[in-house]
């Protein structure tokens, strides 16, 4: 593995762990009735569209993980619903249009879509054994939360618009 | 052997999702293990002590509403109090003239919310207490307005407590009109309504009722306040009623509760979070 390689692995678990904290703490301020938005969701489909699939699952794992850790119970249902949110964003990843892809309306689609099926996996697991019904749940906190982190995810989406109209393309 | 490596590594994004699919149904399947739990507690102390850092951020839309919620509620409480005062006088003569015993008070332990899960759906608060001071798994968890959940884990200092909006959580309530018994457990869709189960459509239950904690319970004590009825529903298709629940505790908005010090029997909460179905 090149020095590279490292640095951007703790540069981008570094951002990570600051979107931990901002979750933690925005995203309390900015909540809906109880629903945030998901900034570490934005961050791992950012990592897939940046660096490509494998690094959106790692990511997509390790993030999962810590929120599952953090909320005391169930573990597992948050990595697997963020790894296959990386997964899956890692399909859309184009090696030599990552500031184009970021910058262009499509990001937000994706974000949208990644969203749904994050929360489907995750409502479909979390709640197997209980009385609660997937899709009385789902309908309505699952479309919202996806909605609202769609909505902030046009931060970076005008970010690298911007950045692309003044710079072009990113290298890898 | 190397043209398997060569097909590893030309598909190995593929492999890697399938190892991390495996991990998280391994962790799925191994949540009441001891040694899981006993994980989830460490990282409840690591998490407790940086949310206890990060939670000075205010919220200042929040705070507005607090402050004016609670002037109002004061001059509720002043009110009540006075009548309360006279009633207990009251109350106190008619027992020694029946001979009951006096009830022992409730100890509370206040805490202060220090952090919240991130996920959408999850709801457990971390809090600012711990095995230190007397906090144990099971434990009930109140604030001014009414009953708000239940300890799951607690480390040295902090404990996470999961909330009535929450999957596994059931308690068995009551009208405190009628005295109708029946089982709360979340709605899984508005954060502060829920459902009151097994109330046959036989019984006497109507829209306004105050419910709270049964005496049948063996996880909270008895007369704790959970909300209102805001609906009964005459499910054709069923015999029992569909009612509704608005809880008083706004769940958005908790910053501060307190920690009822009575440990339920062991065997009880251990029952509950083995099977996640037991009916406290």
């Amino acid at each position: 593995m090149s020095a590279s390689s490292v640095k951007w692995i703790f540069q981008y678990i570094g951002v990570g762990a600051v979107l931990l904290v901002l979750q933690a703490t925005v995203g309390r301020l900015v909540a809906i009735e109880n629903v945030q938005p998901d900034f570490l969701l934005i961050w791992i489909i950012f990592v897939a569209l940046r660096r490509g699939q494998l690094s959106a699952v790692t990511i997509g794992s390790l993030a999962g993980l810590v929120t599952d850790l953090a909320s005391g119970e169930f573990l597992g249902v948050g990595v697997l619903a963020k790894a296959t949110a990386g997964f899956l964003s890692g399909f859309f990843y184009r090696s030599n249009q990552i500031a184009q892809s970021l910058g262009s309306p499509w990001f937000l689609g994706i974000v949208f879509l990644v969203g749904i099926v994050h929360n489907v996996i995750f409502f479909f697991f979390y709640l197997q054994g209980t009385h609660i019904g997937f899709w009385t749940s789902f309908r309505v906190l699952g479309i919202l939360s996806a909605v609202y982190t769609t909505a902030f995810a046009a931060i970076p989406n005008i970010v690298y618009r911007r950045r692309y109209e003044e710079w072009g393309e990113l290298s890898e | 052997m190397g043209r398997w490596l060569r097909f590893i590594r030309h598909h190995r994004e593929f492999f890697a999702y399938g190892v991390v699919v495996l991990v998280s149904f391994l962790l799925m399947s191994l949540n009441t293990n001891p040694q899981i739990q006993q994980i989830r507690t460490m990282t409840a102390v690591a998490l407790g002590a940086l949310e206890h850092i990060v939670s000075w951020v205010p919220n200042p839309i929040s705070l507005a509403r607090e402050n004016e919620l609670l002037r109002q509620k004061n001059m509720e409480l002043a009110d009540e109090v006075n009548r309360l005062r006279s009633a207990a006088l009251e109350n106190a003569r008619l027992r020694s003239l029946i001979g009951l015993k006096e009830e022992a008070p409730h100890r509370y332990l206040a805490a202060r919310v220090v952090g919240r899960s991130l996920d959408v759906l999850r709801n457990t608060l971390t809090l600012d207490v711990g095995i230190s001071d007397g906090v144990a798994p099971g434990m009930a968890v109140v604030n001014g307005d009414g009953l708000v959940g239940r300890i799951i884990s607690a480390s040295h200092n902090y404990a996470i407590a999961s909330l009535i909006p929450s999957r596994e959580f059931r308690a068995a309530v009551c009208d405190q009109r009628s005295r109708i018994e029946g089982i709360l457990k979340w709605s899984g869709e508005d954060i502060n309504q829920c459902l009151m189960m097994n109330v046959s459509k036989t019984l006497d239950v109507k829209v306004g009722d105050v419910v709270e904690t049964s005496r049948y319970s063996a996880l909270f004590p008895q007369g704790i306040k959970v909300g209102v009825i805001e609906h009964v529903e005459n499910d054709p298709a069923s015999l029992f009623h569909r009612i509704t629940v608005r809880t008083f505790v706004d769940f958005n908005r908790l910053e501060e509760v307190f920690v009822y010090l009575v440990s339920p029997p062991s065997n009880v909460f251990s029952g509950i979070r083995a099977s996640g179905t037991a009916i406290p």
